[in-house]
């Protein structure tokens, strides 16, 4: 996709860029070096990436504190600026750590990730980044904003040419490209009326499909990317991260550990099931739920791992 | 789990519902009669449903505990999510004795413990559930109350005793009756009220 970094992988799925950075400035947080090239690589593509749609997807908190700290950061660093502006940071705003093991002490911090209760050395972007190869399948969500400009437009046909689900209601396109239902149903309107969407009544709801075989041609394609419900899964991911790393976990009897893992999995369910990811479990009750959990945690790494 | 089998059991819910409630940072003190007290005081060793609250407890007194707190409520129900419970294991569905006091001397007697910082519970004493057992076994007919008024294993004097209290909350004439032959069961047949 650009990142400064070697891989020989080549993923058949289209990724979502701003659920995927949501993810990788959360993980990023154990990972400094990758943190730094993701923020280089946002500053070196930012024209390919929807800022609306990362404050659309960011869940809770400290999705906020990461997006606005990225998005601050990218501020400072734009070479359009003549002047950079510099964020304000609240006196009272207790500042953490961005990076959870690094022991040293942040000696200059960065007023970005300041102002967003976050301490982080101050550092000065490569700009070595590379831009994403359109080609691929991974980035075909920057293909499309390419061909369509970023907005709400290319999201969806992205998500209409990639899902296999016929007929999606505007609040799935809506839940699955990360714009709200209005944007969503004018651009679903813009495309219908160019007459490369079509529409029909289920009930009183309408569904949208798009004609497949014209895209596809249009786009050199012999078969569209294949979708994942990005959003979701890494929106559960992102809470199941922090949940793991939350160093109160530790300290919980074997009992509460137990329900605050069974309080996680009601909150992330809804999310795990719509990208197919089971978190039922069926008839574990009482001392065996523990490791359950921690068998389905494994379980999940790996399954991710593997579906690289 | 779908019901509290033994004491062990009865323990094991109660410091769990403390344990959540320590994490939610409430604290209140139980008052409770029926089943679940039995269990815990060693009474009896049949298997109960729900841990009935009668009262809570705080600094001004007894408090009507109908309907519990949110707190409480969420507590309950996520200790219910986790031993597979029905919902209800704990209500206040005795709530209603309080409106006609409970047996004189009740606070007094009652057998107090602690589930961790956040939770105190107040069973009922022997003596105190032998009230309440032989007012249920009165009013519901033979049954678990009755069962658990012989497992108590009352004497005539606080069956009496008990038999004067159930006719403050039902001074009725058909309650007397089966009071009286209920009574009679046990060999008090010269009941004066």
């Amino acid at each position: 996709m650009g990142v400064l970094a070697s891989s020989s992988h080549r993923d058949e799925w289209a990724a979502d860029p701003e659920a995927l950075l949501l993810l990788t400035l959360e993980v990023g947080r154990e990972e400094p070096r990758l943190f730094d090239e993701v923020l280089d690589w946002l500053l070196v593509n930012e024209r390919l990436v929807s800022l609306q749609r990362l404050r659309n997807l960011a869940a809770d908190e400290s999705d906020r504190a990461l997006m606005n700290s990225a998005t601050e950061w990218l501020a400072q660093w734009r070479r359009k600026s003549s002047t950079r502006p510099s964020p304000k940071t609240d006196p009272d705003l207790e500042a953490a750590p961005l990076f959870l093991n690094e022991g040293l002490p942040v000696q200059r911090p960065d007023p970005a990730f300041l102002a967003n209760g976050l301490l982080k050395s101050w550092m000065e972007p490569t700009r070595r980044s590379g831009h994403p190869d359109l080609a691929q399948p991974v980035n075909f969500a920057f293909r499309m904003r390419s061909l369509l400009g970023v907005g709400a437009r290319a999201e969806v046909v992205r998500v209409l040419l990639t899902s296999d689900e016929p007929g999606m209601s505007l609040q799935a396109i809506a839940a699955a490209s990360g714009f709200a239902k209005r944007n969503v149903q004018e651009a679903a309107a813009s495309l219908r009326a160019a007459g490369t969407v079509t529409s029909w009544n289920l009930g009183n709801e309408q569904r949208f499909d798009l004609p497949r075989e014209p895209w596809l041609h249009l786009l050199s394609l012999e078969q569209p990317p294949t979708y994942k419900s990005w959003p979701q899964l890494f929106r559960g991911l992102r809470v199941l991260l922090r949940w793991l790393r939350d160093p109160e976990i530790e300290t919980l009897s074997e009992y509460m550990g137990a329900s605050r893992s069974r309080t996680l999995l009601e909150q992330i369910s809804e999310d795990f099931l719509a990208a197919g990811v089971s978190v039922e479990p069926l008839g574990v009750t009482g001392e065996l739920y523990p490791l359950w959990f921690e068998t389905w945690v494994r379980g999940l790494g790996e399954s991710l791992a593997a579906s690289r | 789990m779908n019901n509290i089998a033994n004491r062990e059991a009865a323990e094991e819910v109660l410091t769990a519902l403390g344990e959540q409630l320590a994490t939610l940072r409430e604290s209140y003190e139980l008052v409770v009669v029926g089943g679940s007290g039995l269990l815990v005081l060693g009474a009896i060793e049949r298997a109960t449903r729900d841990v009935d609250v009668v009262a809570l407890r705080s600094d001004a007194g007894l408090e009507n505990p109908d309907p519990l707190p949110k707190p409480l409520r969420q507590a309950r129900d996520r200790v219910a999510r986790d031993f597979s419970l029905p919902q209800t294991w704990l209500n206040a569905g005795p709530a209603s004795l309080l409106d006609f006091q409970l047996p004189t001397g009740f606070l007094d007697r009652v057998e107090s413990h602690s589930y961790g910082e956040h939770l105190t519970v107040h069973f009922a004493s022997r003596l105190d559930q032998i009230h309440f057992k032989l007012y249920a076994a009165v009013d519901a007919g033979p049954g678990k109350h009755s069962q658990d008024l012989e497992a108590l294993t009352p004497t005539a004097e606080e069956l009496l005793q008990a038999a004067q209290w159930t006719r403050t909350h039902d001074p009725s004439p058909g309650f007397e009756e089966v009071l009286r032959r209920v009574l009679a069961h046990y060999g008090v047949d010269d009941a004066d009220f």
